[in-house]
């Protein structure tokens, strides 16, 4: 009894004489995020630096000619139009398909479902999350690309609408998980005082958690386009990897078509590359705008929730 | 308590020493070490693997990441030979001078030709040089399998990544100096990729090596000129250089070769042909 006692005695001498050496382990922790965003930052801004005065933006931004390797005795091109085009319809147009759906099915199984049928939906839409990113771009290519050629009638099943529907479906266990947590999180008390007051079960949901939860389903959506934005391989072998930019932008018939993504371009291109060329440099270019555009949809979603909670207070 | 620690941290040590020992094995004598083509990927593991049973302590170490980074790990040191789909550039082969004061050795090691695939039940069965560059080319006029006899679809190009070797010479043996490719053709995942879609796709056209036809797919047949008699990329017609559209295969090393590599590469080109023919190649020499 004695020795024990002596035990803890002398093992909480230990901790104390510990703990600064475990507060600047955490600190240190917290701040190497920082410093791992920063290194990325610059690493890719330092390799894509020496092309950057003699990249021809206006051709960059709105030519749609991406010819690094060109035949013999032709200059290389790199209208990345087409490109910017891809990855921007991919996200838009998977969003469109996500968004419902993840919000519906956390809407569903935070209100609506019985506690089985929550535990079993929860533990599938985890599944989901699990399948790996190549294994999406399979099925894109092998199983849901034949499978829209059968049920649309059309020639070609890689296209926009196909990349779509594979980044959208790896997208929603995401904007579920997060927005199932934060409808949680919104306090019963909510939900009572709507139900006390007459309300029914669909109206607590749209007048009292919607406003309530906004800032988690917002920051679930913001993290679904971040995914759908940054998704490579899927996007590359169902989307048909072809700059394009429609002709039409208010003909549906665009969604048929082939696209072609940021992410698909570099992953395509960089292994064959030689380190420090002209090509290997654009492709750090088209990196630093995947990375601009990260940024600014995370500053655009700050935005918007500190907006939302300011007009809270 | 005391003994269970003990216990744990002699197994570790133990772990470590064992680990240790593996590392002896590995001298850099008796191992090889290869980067290179897509293309060539298969038939350099077939390489590897029939080596083991003519010289069973040398380990060859086989890469596919792509005829310019076997190229570029070449420059680096990182591996003893490199293959490629195509021939070495002259900056490239300046880099080595540079780096290791030797000029690259190119060592022809067999022969592939590029096949045209399509979908099994598309009617076309053969296409011309030129009407291939008139699909393919900028400029080209052809957009509609019903210009070259089949049904009024519009023909849907699928090609490889701007960095594919494949794609390279292609480009330069079909559709001719200054040439690019048509806006419009896919950037295939790969030479699988595009036999895949040729397969499941209808109006579908795309080139890879010959090596990867299936039975799901079809290929046409190719003649130089128009009215001129046409080829199937079947071994025999690559090897007489029938079928127009054919590379060599290359295996590039710094310097002649010494030692292990020596002994492989001269394999590769006696023992090692058997391979290439399992593999839907063309050896060096066909009787």
């Amino acid at each position: 009894m004695a020795s024990q006692k002596k035990f803890i005695r002398v093992l909480g001498a230990k901790l104390d004489s510990v703990e600064p050496l475990i507060r600047s382990v955490i600190f240190l922790s917290g701040w190497s995020s920082i410093i791992f965003v920063a290194a990325i930052f610059f690493f890719i801004i330092k390799e894509a630096a020496p092309i950057m005065p003699h990249v021809d933006w206006g051709k960059f931004f709105f030519e749609n000619r991406w010819i690094p390797n060109p035949a013999e005795g032709n200059e290389a091109q790199y209208g990345a139009a087409g490109i910017l085009y891809g990855t921007f319809a991919i996200t838009v147009v998977s969003m469109f398909i996500a968004m419902p759906l993840g919000l519906g099915a956390a809407i569903y199984i935070s209100e609506f479902a019985g506690p089985k049928v929550k535990e079993t939906l929860k533990i599938l839409i985890e599944f989901l999350a699990a399948v790996p990113s190549i294994i999406w771009g399979f099925i894109g290519l092998m199983v849901m690309g034949p499978l829209l050629q059968k049920v649309l009638g059309i020639e070609v099943g890689i296209n926009l609408l196909n990349a779509s529907i594979v980044v959208a479906l790896m997208a929603v266990p995401l904007i579920v998980s997060i927005s199932e947590d934060a409808l949680r999180a919104v306090p019963d008390s909510y939900r009572e005082a709507a139900l006390a007051l007459g309300a029914s079960r669909w109206e607590i949901v749209y007048r009292v958690l919607f406003p309530a939860a906004k800032n988690g389903l917002l920051a679930a959506c913001m993290l679904g386009v971040g995914r759908a934005v940054g998704e490579t391989m899927a996007v590359w072998m169902a989307s048909g990897s072809t700059e394009n930019i429609p002709e039409n932008f208010f003909n549906p018939a665009l969604l048929l078509e082939r696209v072609k993504a940021l992410t698909a371009t570099i992953a395509s291109e960089m292994p064959d590359t030689a380190h420090g060329d002209d090509h290997y440099r654009m492709l750090f270019v088209i990196g630093i705008v995947l990375l601009l555009i990260s940024v600014v949809i995370n500053v655009i979603s700050d935005i918007v929730i500190k907006g939302i909670r300011n007009k809270h207070k | 308590m005391k003994n269970k620690t003990t216990l744990t941290l002699a197994g570790l040590a133990l772990c470590a020493a064992l680990s240790a020992c593996n590392r002896g094995g590995d001298n850099k004598n008796s191992s090889i070490n290869i980067n290179g083509s897509d293309t060539m990927l298969q038939v350099g593991l077939a390489w590897a693997e029939a080596y083991k049973s003519v010289k069973p302590d040398v380990a060859v170490a086989v890469n596919g990441e792509g005829s310019g980074t076997g190229i570029k790990a070449l420059i680096n040191g990182t591996v003893h030979m490199a293959h490629s789909s195509r021939a070495i550039k002259e900056s490239e082969a300046a880099s080595i001078k540079e780096k290791h004061g030797k000029e690259p050795v190119e060592h022809i090691v067999g022969f592939d030709g590029i096949a045209v695939f399509v979908h099994k039940d598309n009617p076309v069965k053969s296409l011309s040089l030129p009407q291939l560059k008139a699909i393919w080319g900028e400029g080209g006029s052809i957009e509609n399998w019903k210009d070259v006899g089949g049904p009024d679809a519009a023909i849907e190009r699928f090609g490889r990544s701007n960095s594919s070797g494949t794609h390279a010479f292609y480009k330069k043996a079909v559709l001719g100096k200054g040439v690019e490719f048509k806006l419009g053709t896919a950037s295939s995942a790969g030479s699988t990729a595009v036999v895949d879609t040729c397969a499941t796709t209808l109006t579908a056209i795309g080139y890879s090596g010959m090596s990867y036809k299936t039975d799901a797919v079809g290929w046409l047949a190719i003649s130089k000129a128009d009215g001129e008699e046409a080829f199937e990329p079947s071994i025999p017609n690559v090897a007489s250089g029938k079928y127009p559209i054919a590379r060599p295969l290359y295996v590039y090393t710094v310097g002649e070769p010494s030692g292990h590599v020596k002994e492989y590469i001269d394999w590769i080109k006696s023992g090692g042909q058997a391979s290439l023919e399992e593999q839907g190649f063309v050896p060096l020499s066909v009787e």
